[in-house]
């Protein structure tokens, strides 16, 4: 069997990619047979998709990733020391599948969980955050865009830039009414600003939403171009 | 009839045991619901089964609920000893298996509930010839020796009845216990002693000077044709003027509980509930339609042969992109980042083969990697394409596939580290980077020209944004899919990104802008499609809902105007 595996790199190119193609081909139509509902071949399709998926991220990340470290800390301990600690990690949170060690497997949950953790924050602060809200401070004088009806088209985007950015904000804002007619004044400025707000959310999502369908389209065409590519070359086999 | 309290037979009159189950017949008394004959407590109202009312209340028709008192147990009196001194009895019982005899229950504590009892027996028919009804006296209770609890079985001798003192021979010597009023026509029962002996006697009169504790009865005297009119269930008897209000208060909650529990449900206010007939054939008819047409815009580029070539222009953002990509010198490196999966990959691989293709055209170097383990055959694919394209263009040499870096924010954080530190090898000739000519000149990431992501999700591209792009001074540029394309937005027009393409449609547009060989122009022409059944679908639509008016709303539902409105 083994040596079965090891001699594929011996098939011919065109072997394999007439199997390739075959089995792509018939996977696809499995999975488009969901639209007649739920079936074996659909169910079939998707395991298969679930385990070859899981099976090649495993080969991968032991290929590309494990493997080489491995053969650098094997040939250099010395130099390469360092790969014996995080494989020592790997090994601990492998112990948390086993209850009577898996105490063992916090320690590189803890580093994993603290060190991302702490670095999306930093990240979100300083490449999202503040970028954004420096974005966002835009003057809306048509002067400053050379004025003319060119300078006031880019006032008008900025000042609905603005605009569209506090009243999102105010759309999130969620309190009571204070006493006085100066909190009164201001839960209403939230409260007509915040419809104002939903009013840009709603337009977002539908942007949202023909982006996806578009994706979604696309990828239709792109399946119906190959399942079609594959007929064409399956009659001219034939033929 | 008395009904068992623990079988529920029911035993004829004057049976001191259940003749089913031999259970003592001395505990409390049932209310026969008079609609469906279920068992009720004496204090029952309302039946626990039906929510009839127990006393026929408000129907005058219906039968009232009979109540079937427990007889008292037959058990003597035990005489006390001639030496000791007769206790003043507890709770006076008087047996009286006679019909429509009155008796001491456990219940009947006062003189209300006296009046209650008398009231049934009033109700009952006469058993011969009616006869006047006959005057009600009061008589004082008879005084029973008290019984300890768990006294000894008396000895014979002391089992004789004795004389049992009643209550208008003589006043109790402890304690004045509770009058209770009896038929004058009908003696006491001799059942107890003190009941034989006053079957002998004559029912005694109203005694001139009655105890103390009989005071305030005779307000309650004048009452007692009423009470006996009300019938036998819940007679209300006399009581002060605060107890009265408390129990009309309780009757009409009361009366108040049981029409709400018993009446239909219904609305405060008719609405009229309007059930359409389900006319799903034009929606069903309308969507099998849809489908059709998508499935047909779809198929357009087999048999269009890419005619709307000629009405794509590129973008802002795809000139923009091929603007940028045409300022690399040759020579210079590129960063590739695959950051998608298969599933993507019909509407990615067109504009990553593209961009290859003109990077490879131009002589750039090319690397690749990814962060998801996906993404390391899918740059292949499109690497190897683009090299065999391009002549002279050599894995190793012009281009390499650095391979899969795990770890999300971690990973890419590394890169900062420098390649080598990252990478020990490239993926596919599992060559040390020092050792690949592609990559051996270069430090890290500062050292690349562009970083080109290519993704199919949002939180890729902002992990790059967030760990390099805010930390080197590189351009990225994101190619992505439509559907995350506006979530990206805000970062291009922050100069965060320096491009922003769709690949939906920047794949056919690129192509165009940097006339390389068009594969996506047939693409094309199905989007093309789309769009004009996308228009035509939102116009059609949007004319319907005029003429035909939404019938959902309610302003236009039938009946909708009888809603009930607050007052």
């Amino acid at each position: 069997m083994l040596e079965t595996l090891t001699n594929l790199s011996n098939v011919p190119a065109a072997t394999l990619e007439w199997v390739g193609t075959w089995t792509a081909a018939l996977l696809t139509i499995a999975v488009l047979s969901y639209i007649l509902g739920n079936n074996v071949f659909f169910r079939i399709a998707e395991y298969l998709f679930v385990g070859v998926a899981a099976g090649y991220a495993g080969g991968v990340a032991w290929g590309t990733v494990l493997w080489p470290r491995l053969q650098l800390l094997l040939s250099d301990p010395a130099g390469y020391w360092y790969y014996g600690i995080f494989f020592v990690l790997g090994l601990l949170l492998l112990t948390r599948g086993i209850s009577a060690i898996g105490v063992l497997g916090n320690l590189p949950l803890g580093v994993l969980f603290g060190a991302g953790a702490a670095l999306a924050l930093g990240g979100a602060l300083t490449g999202t955050f503040v970028p954004q809200m420096r974005a966002a401070v835009v003057s809306v004088s048509p002067e400053d865009y050379g004025g003319g009806l060119l300078g006031w088209t880019y006032a008008l985007d900025a000042l609905l830039l603005v605009g569209g950015t506090l009243a999102v904000l105010a759309a999130f804002h969620f309190g009571a009414r204070g006493r006085g007619t100066l909190n009164a004044i201001w839960y209403w400025l939230l409260g007509a600003f915040g419809k104002v707000g939903r009013a840009f959310i709603m337009v977002t999502f539908g942007a949202l939403f023909a982006g996806a369908a578009l994706t979604f389209f696309t990828l239709l065409v792109s399946r119906l171009s190959f399942l079609a590519s594959w007929i064409a070359r399956l009659y001219g086999s034939l033929g | 009839m008395i009904v068992c309290p623990a079988c529920h037979h029911r035993n004829p009159e004057g049976a001191a045991d259940c003749q089913h189950c031999g259970e003592s017949l001395a505990q409390g008394y049932f209310r026969v619901c008079p609609s469906c004959d279920a068992l009720n407590p004496p204090e029952r109202v309302f039946c626990s089964r039906c929510l009839s009312r127990l006393d026929a209340a408000g129907q005058p028709d219906a039968p009232s609920a009979p109540v079937i008192p427990s007889r008292v147990p037959a058990t003597p009196p035990q005489a006390a000893s001639p030496a000791a001194p007769v206790p003043a009895p507890e709770t006076p019982q008087i047996e009286a298996e006679e019909a429509g005899d009155v008796q001491w229950e456990p219940g009947i504590q006062t003189v209300e509930d006296a009046l209650r009892s008398l009231g049934e027996i009033a109700e009952e028919p006469p058993a011969t010839e009616p006869q006047a009804a006959p005057p009600v006296v009061l008589e004082q209770p008879p005084v029973t020796p008290q019984q300890p609890p768990a006294a000894p079985e008396p000895p014979a001798a002391a089992q004789q009845p004795q004389p049992q003192p009643t209550a208008s021979s003589a006043a109790p010597a402890t304690a004045a216990p509770e009058p209770v009023m009896r038929q004058a026509s009908q003696p006491p029962m001799p059942a107890q002693p003190e009941a034989h002996q006053s079957e002998s006697q004559p029912p005694p009169a109203m005694p001139d000077s009655l105890p103390a504790a009989l005071e305030g009865i005779e307000a309650v005297l004048p009452l007692q044709p009423a009470v006996f009119r009300l019938g036998r269930g819940l007679v209300p008897a006399p009581e002060p003027p605060h107890a009265a209000a408390e129990a009309a208060d309780a009757e009409t909650a009361a009366a108040l509980f049981h029409r709400i529990a018993t009446e239909p449900a219904r609305l405060a206010a008719p609405i009229r509930t309007v059930i359409r007939r389900p006319s799903d054939r034009l929606p069903r008819l309308g969507r099998t339609l849809l489908y059709l047409l998508v499935l047909l815009a779809a198929l357009t580029p087999f048999f269009s042969g890419g005619q709307t070539q000629s009405l794509i222009e590129p973008s802002d953002a795809v000139s923009g992109l091929t603007r940028v990509l045409s300022s690399v010198p040759a020579g210079a490196t590129v960063l590739l980042a695959f950051d998608y999966g298969p599933g993507y990959a019909g509407e990615l691989d067109p504009l990553a083969q593209a961009v290859a293709r003109f990077l490879a055209g131009r002589s750039v170097r090319v690397l690749a990697l990814t962060t998801r383990p996906e993404g390391v055959g899918l740059a292949r694919r499109v690497l190897d394409a683009a090299a065999e394209e391009t002549e002279g263009y050599v894995y190793g040499e012009d281009y390499a596939i650095l391979g899969y870096l795990p770890g999300d924010e971690v990973g890419l954080r590394t890169l900062n580290l420098g390649l080598e530190a990252t990478f020990v090898a490239d993926s596919v000739t599992q060559t040390p980077l020092g050792e690949l000519a592609v990559t051996r000149d270069l430090a890290g990431v500062e050292s690349v020209q562009r970083i080109i992501i290519l993704a199919d999700d949002g939180q890729s591209v902002r992990r790059w944004i967030e760990q390099v792009g805010s930390r080197h001074d590189v351009a990225l540029d994101a190619l992505v899919t439509a559907a995350v394309e506006p979530m990206l937005t805000p970062y291009r027009q922050s100069g965060q990104l320096g491009t922003l393409v769709a690949a939906a449609t920047g794949a056919a547009e690129f192509e165009i802008a940097a006339g390389v060989q068009a594969e996506s122009a047939g693409a094309a022409d199905g989007l093309v499609a789309l769009f004009l059944l996308l228009a035509l679908v939102a116009v059609f639509t949007n004319v319907a809902y005029v003429v035909r008016g939404d019938r959902n709303t309610p302003s236009s539902t039938p009946g909708a105007h009888d809603t009930p409105r607050k007052a």
